[in-house]
């Protein structure tokens, strides 16, 4: 199974909000997906209905927070990329299969990606995210 | 990143990559999930360009067979044990379809091995 990660069509309707000026958010959360096998990342994937049959973790350190840090970069055309980092520390033994990047508001995924297996996480277990996403003029 | 392996193309114009590091509460690596490239479409109909496609789907479609493989043997039973290191971080990761079954089948002698 490959790792996955796809910015989903929510995301990019959110980004368009913002652009528009009406009511969006911007990064801000990230949440653990709960699924016992690996999971794919569809672009057709919400906030409310993960890839597959994942869920979002609700506890034991995995459940929805403020991302670390959220940061601007250059990949080909200045500011044209955005850099996040998180690390979740489980505290309790759980699966995780992947991620959500979401909203301010939590009600919108930008970013879904699923892992290349489920990482079996147990207490004190930490897993540190290092992301990114580019909006690229290809 | 977190990895050489790096970008996925979601859709046109837009890109995300992410590593994530599995590691114990003193730091030690467990397992690094790494992103996987996925093909481009083909650019034409030519047998050159659809030959091409052929190859980079299989190309991925191995590399991604190995990542998965080598994240499952990093964790279940050998979470504590010493393993090669490149099981756990995903480095070097095949580039090419000759060295992606290379790296499968050693894998898979490794795992018999212990």
């Amino acid at each position: 199974m490959a790792q996955t990660q796809t910015v989903t069509d929510t995301g990019i309707a959110e980004l368009i909000l913002l652009w528009r000026e009406e009511l969006a958010s911007g990064m801000e959360s990230i949440v653990g997906l709960e699924m016992a096998t690996p999971c794919t990342a569809a672009v057709a994937s919400t906030f409310a209905d993960p890839a597959d049959t994942a869920t979002h973790h609700v506890g034991s350190g995995l459940e929805l927070a403020p991302i670390d840090t959220v940061a601007g970069d250059t990949t080909n055309t200045a500011g044209d990329t955005i850099l996040f980092d998180h690390v979740f520390t489980a505290t309790a033994t759980k699966n995780l299969a992947g991620i959500h990047v979401c909203n301010n508001d939590d009600d919108v995924t930008f970013i879904e990606c699923c892992f290349n297996a489920v990482l079996a996480m147990e207490n004190t277990d930490t897993c540190t995210i290092d992301g990114q996403s580019t909006i690229d003029q290809a | 990143m977190a990895n050489e392996a790096v970008i996925s193309k979601g859709r046109q114009g837009t890109i995300s990559a992410l590593g994530a590091d599995l590691r114990k509460a003193d730091g030690q690596l467990i397992v690094r999930s790494v992103p996987i490239l996925a093909p481009d479409p083909p650019k034409c109909i030519k047998f050159k360009c659809l030959l091409k496609f052929v190859k980079d789907v299989w190309f991925c479609a191995l590399l991604s067979k190995y990542h998965h493989e080598r994240a499952e043997f990093a964790q279940h039973g050998n979470k504590d044990k010493d393993i090669k290191e490149k099981y756990r971080s995903g480095n070097p990761s095949p580039k090419n379809i000759k060295q992606a079954i290379i790296a499968i089948i050693e894998l898979k002698i490794y795992k018999l091995r212990r």
